[in-house]
């Protein structure tokens, strides 16, 4: 019995052992360009400065302003929100079983926007904030309407994993179709604001909605991990996972919630950011592979280091610009991706 | 498998270093401490009058005091007096600025923003003061880099927006003024018959030029006192029409009614066909512009300062691309040649009068009989300016050939 | 004891089984019977996946008042479909099997389970090669594996040697046969071919297609030239020789062409 035990955990333990080393190494990575980050900008510190700012001593009040409230934040959000978009991006392609699926499939991105252009073009708002909250404020319950949309859809018993896929296409036209209508009427101002805020930008997010970014991905993605067996069966088929006692249309349909809960957060406050949520669950499953509680673990740090990179080029890119991070995000991503899919090919083929 | 997992790894410990060797390289140089070039002879345009008003004020004011004012939003700005390290938005409103200024802002200035159209400007202030081509640029608008905002250190921010910019980026708003960095909003859009005017008073304030911003105020005022003296409250008004140049053949562009052009035009006496098709900055019903018929057609486009060549590059593309589109052979004011061209920004800037005015003179010539449009413009660039009448192509007509 | 009584089932207005009476307790139960008969849809109703009318219960305990859950602990399904190809290995797609039991972090009697289903299924060799990467043979014993960890007391398979070649069909009836008399578990097979049907089958049931039951009992006592026409609409020749039973399939009375 104990040799049969033994085998078992030489087995186990192999399959994990890769697992953890790479998240050892991503997290190093991570750390390496969390300080690049704080390293990078247009402002010209030292090393000495720059590191006595970090610990709050030095004279420099203008260093410690900026490494404070402009580098860190900044350097913090592409950490935060790439592991949130990673996440997100892993479990839409989990529950619909499709490796193509992002954070924005179903219609979450289309929404947000929708509800973004609501704000700016008509000044038109859910419920009735004012200033600048209000379009973050739309955007998300636009967010919100269109998983409850879906969710509803779901409930439907005979709707399939490819009518809801379907269900989500179509919701994402009538969105984008809506979005343009508002481009087209309107001013030459909000057209501007609109476009920029469509870029997406880490600039926006302030220690406040850090926060809240944090609070809403710790809490999703804990519910995320608990649920990692189930949701690792979800990747099977409908059939198997029924047959290992879940239901997956509605572990389907309050997945799909949480992604879009936290896919609303993200956007609302930093713009549509794309190609993280697709690209990162994607390698993290050629390295680790599907079993979720690592699946999950290792997209959200690539997610991470994917973002923190993307930021770091936004600012050294083009000297005195910082560039939009969707561009980068783009830029990263497209040649990343095409490399996957060769390599891919030819290991399939 | 394993392969792909080094190779990974490898791509990404490359893209590191390449990261860590990139933000490490070399920034730019920081701006030199502002050297007073000399200036040649040439630049003075200024008229003995207001050049012995500049010499008092100056002498009065070396000693550092601390002031509020009140900018054109209605923010409440505290200053130190002297302004000595200042970073204006736009190139575009050195023009604006110079005027209730005079030569001392040229020397305060140590960052500018980045905006379409800036090279002309640039090239023409750089021209007259040569120590302008360092300046450092902070970004446009909606991207300003705010680290280098900061490390500036500047004394002022002085910004050619108004309560929009505020509400688009609350962020850069919140953060600068965390920094005690002072933003003195100043936008020269809201009227275009005031606005300069109001901005020039608080500039008057801050940079201690009382005199001379008093001055440029009142010579404004009085032209359009001037103008709307004459203009004939009644009778019949000639139909005009205006279009922004950025359009095509096929595309029609933005027609201005209660902004910008369209208030120029309505106070220089015109009759706005547009006002009954569109609203401000809306596209116009091609079927109405024809049926209308106006006697006036105004495509403002890319021209100003630079040479008279470079402005026939963008008068061409809007202008002769207009008058090729259907229908437009038909209309009185493309036969008659009265299709005219004017620098589409200068509808926000000090030098509205001179548009009004030559407009009115076109509506109402017999009213205008003894007004002189361009030496009206001539005389404000050496009065007040710091660029020259010569530097730029103000007006073009249909059918204008150039030497 | 499986016991069902009355069991029927329509889609909407179509009736795909009727009046299923069954009493089932142990071996290899093999279903068959031509197309439409329903046999899928009751297996499938038996699991719970679909809610027939009548009543089905298990040591006297009614099955259709169990939660999914609760199902799950005593039945294990096995889809005619193979588990898509995956990144998941072979060790953790059986580990899934444990899934009601399963903490964050693995146990050791979780590992102890893995790999005695492994071992029995002969496939321990295959523990870190990923699903995507096996043969149809390879994935239908990992399903195994997943439902043995569980430790069922039925196990429901629909089709499993359809995909199969003969060599892996033999195989996999050795392994079944293994399994159900060492750890005394209850299989209800639906299955095409009649002749493995015969060779394996310890209680044959054949369904015609009115989707009711037409005969059950022991293989060699029940299959005849009669029911073969009745049920099948084929003419077949019924060979007995040295204890083995096996049939000799001849024309469709339907259509064929002449020889």
């Amino acid at each position: 019995m104990s040799n049969q035990l033994s085998q078992a955990k030489d087995i186990y333990t192999s399959l994990i052992n890769k697992k953890i080393t790479t998240i050892v190494i991503l997290l190093c990575l991570i750390i390496i360009t969390l300080i690049i980050n704080l390293f990078a900008g247009s402002a010209d510190f030292g090393i000495k400065e720059t590191l006595s700012a970090l610990v709050m001593r030095g004279e420099n009040d203008l260093a410690k302003f900026i490494i404070w409230k402009l580098r860190m934040p900044m350097a913090l959000a592409a950490i935060v929100i790439g592991a949130a978009l990673a996440v997100a991006g892993c479990e839409m392609q989990t529950i619909l079983r499709n490796p193509m699926a992002s954070p924005y499939t179903l219609g979450i991105s289309s929404a947000a926007s929708l509800g973004a252009a609501l704000a700016i073009v008509l000044k038109v708002s859910l419920i009735p904030v004012a200033g600048h909250i209000i379009v973050t404020a739309n955007s998300f319950l636009f967010t919100i309407l269109a998983a409850g949309a879906l969710n509803m859809f779901a409930k439907n018993k005979s709707a399939s994993r490819n009518s809801l896929i379907l269900f989500g296409i179509a919701l994402n036209f009538l969105f984008s179709a809506l979005t343009q209508l508002l481009q087209y009427l309107a001013s030459e101002e909000s057209l501007q604001t609109l476009t920029f805020w469509s870029f997406g930008s880490l600039t926006r997010v302030d220690w406040t909605k850090l926060a809240i970014i944090s609070g809403v991905f710790i809490f999703v993605t804990a519910l995320f991990l608990k649920n990692s067996w189930k949701l690792t069966a979800m990747t099977t088929s409908d059939e198997t996972a029924m047959s290992l006692g879940i239901d997956p249309k509605s572990l389907r349909r309050r997945i799909i919630l949480l992604v879009a809960l936290m896919s609303a957060t993200v956007v609302s406050s930093a713009g549509t950011i794309g190609f993280v949520g697709l690209v990162a669950p994607h390698i993290s499953r050629i390295i680790a592979g599907e079993e979720q509680r690592f699946f999950i673990i290792i997209s959200a740090l690539i997610g991470s280091f994917i973002l923190s990179i993307a930021s770091i080029l936004s600012k050294v890119l083009i000297k005195g610009i910082i560039l939009p991070i969707g561009l980068m995000t783009s830029i990263i991503g497209v040649p990343f991706f095409t490399y996957l899919i060769f390599s891919g090919a030819r290991r399939n083929a | 498998m394993r392969k792909t997992f080094k190779g990974l790894l490898s791509f990404l410990l490359v893209i590191t270093l390449i990261l860590s060797l990139a933000s490490c390289a070399k920034k730019e140089p920081e701006i030199k401490d502002t050297v007073k070039e000399s200036i040649t002879a040439e630049e003075t345009g200024v008229k003995d009058a207001v050049e012995e008003s500049i010499a008092t004020e100056e002498a009065e004011d070396t000693e550092k005091k601390n002031i509020t004012i009140v900018d054109l939003t209605g923010r409440e700005v505290e200053l130190e007096l002297p302004l000595e390290r200042v970073i204006i938005s736009h190139w575009e409103s050195l023009e604006a600025y110079s005027a209730p200024v005079g030569e001392k802002i040229f020397d305060s200035v140590v960052g500018i923003g980045e905006s379409g159209g800036m090279e002309r400007y640039q090239n023409a202030y750089t021209k007259h003061f040569p120590h302008l081509s360092e300046l450092p640029s902070i970004g446009m608008v909606g991207s300003y880099d705010l680290e280098k905002i900061l490390s500036l250190e500047p004394d002022a921010f002085l910004i050619n927006f108004g309560e929009g910019f505020i509400e688009r980026f609350p962020e850069v708003v919140s953060t600068l003024d965390e920094a005690g960095i002072p933003m003195v909003f100043l936008p020269l859009s809201d009227d275009p018959f005031t606005s300069p005017q109001k901005a020039a008073k608080i500039l008057g304030e801050i940079y201690q030029t009382n005199e001379r911003a008093d001055e440029f105020i009142n010579y404004l005022d009085n032209k359009f006192a001037l103008i709307e003296e004459r203009v004939p409250e009644d009778g019949e008004k000639p139909k005009v029409y205006h279009e922004a140049g950025s359009g095509s053949r096929d595309e029609y562009s933005m027609s201005f009614t209660n902004s910008g052009w369209g208030l120029i035009m309505a106070f220089a006496g015109g009759d706005n066909i547009s006002v009954n098709n569109v609203n401000d900055k809306g596209r116009i019903d091609p079927e109405y512009l024809l049926e209308s018929d106006p006697d006036f057609i105004f495509i403002t486009s890319g021209m100003g300062y630079g040479p008279a060549e470079a402005s026939m590059e963008s008068i061409n593309n809007s202008v002769g691309e207009y008058v090729l589109r259907t229908g437009w052979d038909r209309l009185k004011a493309v036969q008659n040649n009265d299709v005219y061209s004017y620098y589409h920004n200068h509808q926000r800037s000090p030098l509205v009068f001179y548009y009004t005015m030559d407009m009115a003179k076109m509506f109402y010539p017999e009213e205008f009989s003894d007004i002189d449009p361009e030496a009206e413009l001539k005389e404000f660039f050496d009065t007040f300016l710091y660029t020259d009448y010569e530097d730029g192509f103000w007006k073009y007509k249909l059918g204008e050939k150039l030497e | 004891m499986l016991k069902i009584k009355n069991l029927s089932f329509s889609y909407g207005k179509t009736q795909v089984f009727k009046d299923i009476d069954l009493q089932i307790d142990k071996g290899i139960n093999i279903l068959i019977g031509p197309n439409a008969a329903g046999k899928s849809t009751l297996i499938k109703s038996i699991f719970g996946l679909l809610n027939p009318k009548g009543n089905i219960s298990w040591k006297e305990k009614n099955l259709q008042t169990l939660s999914l859950e609760d199902r799950t602990e005593l039945m294990v399904y096995i889809p005619q479909e193979d588990m898509t190809g995956n990144t998941l290995t072979v060790f953790e797609t059986v580990l899934l099997g444990r899934l009601s039991s399963l903490a964050f972090k693995v146990q050791d009697k979780d590992l102890n389970a893995v790999m005695n289903a492994l071992i029995t299924l002969r496939i321990d060799n295959l523990a870190k090669r990923r699903l995507s990467e096996l043969s149809g043979g390879q994935k239908k014993l990992v399903s195994i594996a997943q439902s043995l960890v569980r430790n069922p007391e039925i196990i429901l398979m629909d089709e499993p040697t359809n995909n199969l070649d003969i060599q892996r069909q033999l195989e996999l009836f050795d392994v079944i046969n293994k399994i159900s008399t060492e750890k005394k578990i209850l299989f209800i097979i639906v299955m095409h071919d009649i002749n493995l049907s015969l060779r394996f089958a310890d209680n044959l049931i054949i369904m015609n297609s009115k989707g009711q039951i037409e005969k059950q009992g022991i293989p060699e006592n029940i299959i005849d030239e009669e029911i073969l026409e009745k049920v099948y609409n084929i003419k077949a020749e019924v060979y007995r020789i040295n204890g083995r039973t096996m049939i000799w399939p001849e024309k469709s009375m339907e259509y064929s062409i002449k020889k």
